[in-house]
């Protein structure tokens, strides 16, 4: 009964609106992100705090752990950035060309966020191999990529393409066609009108689309460790450093690199928020 | 049913829409809320509703406080802004929706709601659309639909949030008359949000008008239009020229020149002065008028108006009668026949009801 | 009604107002060149050809490399049909999970005004932003035999780590922002005002829902509920960490990919991996259904 009145009272003070279920919907919603979500954060922040700065300092410096969260970032921003320029591409392609099949090229865009990792991770493989179809071909030149850093790269390109090119359609295809032409009345040129006038209101946009690109591919695990080769120091990411440890029964180990993972990664979600902000408060036309 | 809104408050997280509004609305009365944007009229209604929850202050309904019934219980039909159609069901379905939800033990059978839907379409002379979809509606169409829906459930009043604000403007004009005869149909006591004043002017038995939160007047079309309340009124309603005054030894001045009011002011102090355009004499008496310059004139609907100047930057509009004409650069001498005066200091004079007396012609 | 004379007829047609025809691929004044627009089109095919349809190709040829046969054959093996049920049982249980919870929090977020929104807004979004392998970290930190909580799980027969348990976790944690993420939006530019029309006319908070709401969001939820579907079939970081790989009993189809592979079985991998394509591509078809046919009933910013 106290509950049910407390509940009331709070209910009065918050003022939310008159439709029913504002109990149950929040309170349910809290409990749930709290159980799934917060609570195994919690375990893995008290975990660290066991670990005192200095043990995480350790782990932090230790050389193995410094290489492979050096190659996973490194590799994860090339990969961004690659995905940022086809992006951009790609989706002017989409929104301004017509062409057969274009619907059925549109939704293969998103086939990396359909494909399980694991499936993207044995196809690529097999495709860059020495042996394979692509291993081949680049194996005449002399270049290895399936076992190598760039392997890694191309595994992080396939599983990030979709972001930019869904960050910016929409925005594209938004824009005023007539501020185009605005720019050709007054004299510009073709160039001078897709990188004067076109590009600058897609670029919170693309960036947004890096930074989720980059966000993924920093995490990523499945889709790479068949392709990388995990030579340590070489060809080792972040994550798959955490599974080893994980294997030896080194929690401590790997909680610290988590938790840098983590730190990062909540940067990045901090980043991409700000510049959805930024997009919303510059190109928006209430 | 008779609706009484006491002190009724309502503050949100930034602003505060409603500071003490107390209105009486006589059962069977069709009552217009009407006021600009912001001025807590679509609050005022929802509050009536039980959609919004008030933090302060009673809404009864007859001798019971409603104040804290919960909307489900209350017993209003009330037809939203965009109408809330329930886009998934047909024109029927939607008109039966509240029948249907009621609890078994109250629900009527299937026949009767199917019956009783086809009463309220032949009501709003849509039979035959009752397999109809919303999309496929006028907006005309739609807002019956709105009102059909919400007449179903045998509402004890009717309240509408600004029922022709989505329409164009000559259905618009069809609907108001055909909102007036459900109203005088149905006998529901009827509330009705509007900004358009032409709207209320013409439909409403009484109007209520609201701004930033507080009621500025209550009364009947005349009342508002004849007799407004408060600056804010007149600057609302219909066409009026505000004038700033200084009002020393009895009089109002303009500048140098006294205005020809008719009466004795007293008191000191600084005023607004309000004269509708046609509300203007012109008048040859010496001492008694006031002198301006025709600076420019225009056409305005059905009347032609001119600008008089009295004295460089102090100008107001007045209506030129069928069968005057003037020159621009012409002298005229004018005297207001119905004026109203407030004070800054809170008194309101005019020349028929003014509580003050000593009327002194001058 | 004898006075219906005077209800003025009112079946006026409304003007209809549709925005002017303008294909977005037409040819304006403003178009690239035709040598500049080829050049354009070949870099954005290559690259797709590249990263998507070769990767796609390589996985049935794989799987066929040794014939249909060999294929089949694949599915005689115990091990593989027992990862098949253990991705449906995983996916059956994590993603109605996310789908009550999704309901919930949109219809929370939507619905009412309250303090602190936008920080649950993030904290919704919170799992895309963590790698898999960590979320998997923090389940097994949190429940494994070297927690707080493991004796005390242990005693009582209770196995989260290395078991189906924490399996259905780690694949709710990775999938939880899907259903709300496309409800969210949806039912924000849907208002309130139909639930509040619902609401004057009577209708319990049930029915508001069945009735009115859901309804309204169906295509929106159907959408919501193949990328959360997605997701949990083909979680493979984080269900690796906590399942421990036992063959035939917590390896879910993704992780019997990596089992096959690792001991040279490409054939097996790909004939697993072929099946999990397959749903892939269903997946992207019925969503481009739903993008074409019900655009205007799934939220604006709907991709993902």
């Amino acid at each position: 009964m106290g509950a049910t009145i407390g509940l009331s009272t709070l209910r009065r003070r918050l003022n939310p609106g008159i439709l029913p279920g504002f109990g149950l919907s929040l309170g349910f919603t809290l409990l749930y992100l709290g159980l799934i979500v917060l609570l195994p954060l919690a375990a893995l922040a008290i975990k660290a705090s066991g670990l005192g700065l200095s043990g995480l300092w350790a782990i932090a410096t230790d050389p193995r752990v410094v290489a492979s969260l050096k190659l996973s970032f490194g590799i994860a921003l090339i990969a961004a950035g690659i995905n940022a320029v086809f992006g951009v591409i790609v989706a002017w392609v989409l929104v301004r060309y017509d062409f057969p099949l274009k619907r059925v090229v549109d939704a293969a865009v998103d086939l990396p966020f359909a494909l399980p990792t694991a499936v993207a991770g044995i196809s690529l493989a097999t495709l860059y191999a020495p042996k394979g179809w692509l291993g081949q071909i680049t194996g005449l030149a002399g270049i290895k990529i399936a076992y190598t850093p760039i392997g890694i790269g191309i595994a992080l390109v396939f599983i990030g393409l979709p972001f930019v090119v869904r960050t910016v359609q929409p925005v594209l295809a938004d824009l005023e066609q007539e501020i185009e032409e605005a720019a050709a009345t007054l004299g510009a040129s073709r160039f001078t009108t897709i990188t004067r006038v076109v590009l600058p209101p897609l670029i919170p946009a693309i960036l947004t689309g890096f930074a989720l690109a980059f966000a993924r591919a920093v995490g990523e695990y499945g889709s790479v460790i068949f392709i990388a080769g995990n030579t340590p120091f070489v060809s080792e990411i972040a994550p798959l450093l955490i599974v080893i440890k994980l294997e030896g029964y080194d929690y401590a180990g790997a909680t610290g690199i988590a938790l840098v993972m983590l730190a990062i990664s909540f940067l990045m979600l901090l980043v991409i928020n700000l510049l959805q902000a930024l997009g919303r408060r510059r190109f928006d036309r209430g | 049913m008779d609706i009484r809104v006491r002190h009724l408050a309502k503050e949100f997280k930034t602003f505060r829409a409603l500071h003490g509004v107390d209105v009486d609305i006589a059962s069977g009365e069709l009552l217009a809320l009407l006021g600009p944007s912001g001025s807590g009229k679509t609050t005022l209604l929802r509050v009536i509703a039980g959609l919004e929850e008030p933090t302060g202050g009673q809404v009864f309904f007859g001798d019971v406080d409603a104040t804290s019934i919960p909307v489900r219980e209350r017993g209003v039909g009330f037809v939203f802004q965009n109408y809330a159609l329930f886009k998934h069901m047909t024109v029927a379905r939607n008109i039966a929706f509240g029948l249907e939800a009621r609890p078994r033990d109250r629900r009527p059978s299937s026949t009767a709601i199917a019956a009783r839907v086809e009463e309220l379409l032949d009501f709003v002379q849509l039979s035959g659309l009752g397999g109809r979809y919303p999309a496929q509606l006028s907006g005309g169409q739609r807002q019956r639909v709105a009102l059909a829906r919400a007449l179903a459930v045998e509402p004890k009043v009717l309240l509408l949030d600004e029922p022709f604000g989505a329409l164009d403007a000559k259905v618009r004009k069809e609907l108001r008359k055909w909102l007036r005869i459900i109203h005088d149909k149905t006998g529901l006591t009827t509330i009705f949000v509007t900004h358009d004043q032409d709207e209320a002017l013409e439909l409403a038995d009484r109007i209520v008008v609201l701004n930033k939160g507080l009621v500025e007047q209550i009364g009947s079309a005349d009342d508002i239009y004849d007799r407004p309340a408060s600056p804010f009124v007149y600057d609302f309603i219909g066409d009026a020229v505000g004038l700033d005054v200084a009002v020393q030894d009895g009089r109002a001045y303009v500048g140098n020149q006294s205005v020809p009011l008719g009466i004795l002011l007293h008191g000191y102090g600084t005023g607004r002065l309000y004269v509708r355009p046609h509300h203007w004499q012109f008048s040859d008496a010496e001492g008694a008028r006031l002198v301006g310059t025709v600076v420019s004139q225009r056409r305005s609907g059905s009347e032609r108006r001119a600008e008089v100047e009295l004295a460089p930057g102090v100008s107001f509009e007045i209506s030129v009668m069928p069968g005057q004409e003037f020159t621009t650069g012409d002298r005229l001498g004018m005297r207001p026949q119905r004026w109203r005066l407030f004070t800054g200091d809170g008194r309101v004079f005019d020349p028929t009801v003014t509580g003050e007396p000593l009327d002194y012609e001058i | 009604m004898a006075d219906d004379a005077l209800i003025p007829d009112l079946h006026l047609p409304e003007p209809r107002r549709l925005p002017p025809p303008r294909s977005p691929a037409a040819p304006t004044v403003v178009s690239e060149g035709p040598l500049a627009r080829a050049a354009i089109m070949t870099v954005a095919f290559l690259f797709l050809a590249l990263f998507l349809v070769l990767p796609l190709i390589t996985i049935f040829a794989e799987a066929f490399s040794k014939g249909v046969g060999a294929f089949f054959n694949t599915f005689s093996d115990s091990d593989a049909l027992a990862a098949v049920k253990t991705t449906f049982l995983v996916t059956a249980i994590a993603v109605p999970a996310n789908i009550v919870f999704g309901i919930a929090a949109a219809w929370a977020v939507t619905k009412f005004q309250f303090p602190l929104k936008s920080v649950l807004l993030t904290l919704i979004d919170l799992p895309f932003s963590v790698s898999p392998v960590v979320a998997g970290l923090v389940y097994i930190i949190l429940f494994g035999a070297q927690s707080s909580l493991g004796p005390w799980l242990a005693a009582h027969g209770i196995q989260i780590i290395f078991a189906l348990p924490g399996m259905v976790l780690v694949t709710i944690f990775v999938s939880v922002p899907f259903v709300a993420r496309e409800l969210i939006p949806l039912m924000q530019e849907q208002g309130t005002a139909e639930e509040e029309a619902a609401l004057t006319l009577g209708a319990s908070g049930f029915t508001i829902f069945r009735r009115v709401t859901l309804p309204n969001i169906k295509w929106g939820l159907l959408y919501g509920v193949l990328l959360c579907n997605a997701r949990a079939m083909g979680e493979f970081g984080a269900v690796s960490v906590v399942s421990g790989k036992i063959r035939g009993e917590t390896a879910t189809m993704p992780l019997q990919i990596d089992i096959y592979y690792n001991e040279y079985a490409s054939v097996a991998a790909f004939s697993i991996a072929v099946l999990l394509a397959l749903s892939a591509l269903l997946t992207l078809a019925i969503k481009a259904v739903l993008e074409w046919r019900f655009a205007n009933e799934l939220a604006a910013g709907r991709r993902h």
